[in-house]
């Protein structure tokens, strides 16, 4: 099946021989297609590949199922602005926008435009994108502009369930959305790198009265790959000049968006007590902050309130566990004390 | 009649090794505490064995039910393990711990009754994993000292 009313579109960088013919792959295989498709080629050193032997097949395979395909050059500033070209030059109701390393299972689309045409409401609907060397599985994970510092939402946890769940944005660079709901564009003052675009443009989605829905049913898997897209730019700078951007819109928001404190516990049930006892000042030193603990014996903080507990598993999603372990901690610190005022130094100073 | 809670076991290693914490004389103390006429009631997981002699063995009791069983009972003895670290956050109950070759300086509370032989036995490494250290039993007092100590905290000497 072939829909006029959507346009996929995709920025590529680096990603020649790599995954981006897994993109089209995936593309061509969907059991609904877009009936159009601009690849904005941001590399800097352009390859014709009508002349790749890869890509001779896979441009005729698009053509063979229907996908009327068009390649431009980028603006090769960013592929924010290639994003914010596209809004100029797709006329359909949707677009579709895919990154150039993901894999779509093949009823991506199909579930997602049917379930976004249902309601006139909706700005955008998103897969979930997973890796798929980690399996995650967070309780924790969170799409709530105030959980953002958190670092991982929902969309790249695999709930097997099927699900749909309003968020506050989508992240990922993979979703579908209607182009009336776009008109605000993207923040183009944003580096190369684009840190928080996505966010930064669902959320403004969501801010102008649409709704932005997870289907956790729908799969797109990211295969990561070290060289090419933003990773290529290897630049913190650029993404501390797009994390101080981000901050601007947060307070423009008015987000008090929650400090987290992760305490990873990876020690015995006596340990847990001895850092139970520490918890007040604990708790005082981070009062700003939500104080999350991966526990291995949770029981231990029973009637404990202003904490969150996680597994320890979980707590590995965010941090290093073996650079919180009490013991080493006093072993560097030559420590005399108990062990208590070891948690208790070990975390409030 | 009096009662004491034991908790005679530390965590096993995964070396499969016995923990250097291991009190090597529970045997011997227990038969003392039940010819003074003590209920002695030890607490474990379903892997701990159970001590020969003692009155009533319970396992795999929760945290609260731990707390309740310090609480029910006249004192309680432990080697150096959770049990004083509950104790001390919950109740700060008296007990008698017996310790070997960690300090009890870093790993003990001053409301118990800290049984070091001597601190020539503490491990130079206190901090590393105690599957790195080997088991000493001469670095434990004996059963007889700690029972004349749990005498002068039950107040029967």
């Amino acid at each position: 099946m072939i829909t006029n009313n959507v346009t996929a579109t995709v920025s590529t960088k680096g990603r020649y021989h790599n995954t981006f013919p897994l993109v089209l792959t995936s593309l061509a295989n969907q059991t609904l297609k877009p009936a159009r498709l601009i690849i904005y080629d941001d590399n800097d050193a352009l390859e014709d590949l009508r002349e790749n032997e890869i890509y001779k097949n896979l441009f005729t395979l698009l053509n063979r199922v229907g996908i009327n395909w068009e390649v431009k050059v980028g603006a090769r500033k960013g592929q924010i602005h290639n994003h914010q070209q596209a809004l100029k030059d797709v006329t359909s109701e949707w677009i579709w926008r895919l990154d150039d390393d993901n894999v779509m299972e093949p009823n991506t689309l199909q579930d997602l435009y049917n379930y976004a045409i249902g309601d006139s409401k909706i700005g955008a609907v998103g897969p979930l994108i997973l890796d798929p060397k980690s399996d995650i599985k967070h309780s924790m994970a969170s799409n709530k502009m105030e959980d953002i510092f958190l670092g991982l939402n929902i969309q790249w946890c695999n709930t097997e369930l099927h699900q749909f769940i309003e968020v506050d944005h989508l992240q990922g660079s993979t979703f579908l959305f209607r182009t009336a709901a776009a008109t605000h564009g993207y923040d183009l003052r944003l580096s190369r790198v684009g840190h928080r675009e996505e966010t930064i443009f669902t959320h403004e989605i969501k801010r102008a009265g649409w709704k932005l829905i997870v289907l956790t049913g729908v799969k797109t898997w990211h295969m990561r790959f070290g060289a090419g897209g933003i990773r290529s730019q290897n630049n913190i700078k650029m993404f501390e000049g797009d994390e101080k951007i981000f901050h601007e819109y947060l307070k423009r928001w008015k987000i008090n968006a929650a400090k987290i404190k992760i305490i990873p516990l990876d020690s015995g049930i006596g340990d847990h007590y001895a850092f139970r006892a520490a918890l007040p000042a604990i708790k005082n030193k981070y009062k700003d902050h939500t104080i999350v603990i991966g526990a291995c014996y949770p029981g231990v903080f029973e009637g404990e309130e202003g904490i969150k507990l996680v597994s320890l598993g979980e707590c590995a999603s965010f941090v290093r566990i073996e650079d919180y372990n009490i013991y080493g901690w006093m072993d560097r610190h030559n420590w005399k004390q108990s062990l208590s005022e070891a948690y208790k130094k070990m975390y409030t100073t | 009649m009096k009662k004491v809670l034991i908790s005679p076991f530390a965590q096993t290693l995964r070396n499969g090794k016995v923990n250097p914490k291991q009190f090597p004389y529970w045997k011997e103390l227990v038969a003392l505490m039940i010819k003074t006429d003590i209920e002695v009631i030890q607490i474990g997981s379903t892997k701990d064995p159970k001590i020969e002699g003692v009155t009533e063995f319970k396992q795999n009791l929760n945290f609260t039910e731990i707390r309740n069983m310090v609480s029910e009972t006249d004192t309680w003895i432990s080697v150096d393990s959770f049990l004083q670290h509950l104790n001390h956050y919950y109740l700060r109950k008296p007990g008698i711990v017996i310790f070997s070759q960690s300090d009890p300086r870093i790993f003990g509370y001053n409301e118990n009754n800290n049984m070091l032989k001597h601190r020539s036995y503490l491990r130079d490494k206190q901090f590393w994993l105690w599957e790195q250290c080997e088991y000493k039993q001469d670095a434990f007092v004996t059963a007889e000292e700690v029972f004349n100590t749990l005498l002068k905290v039950l107040e029967l000497k």
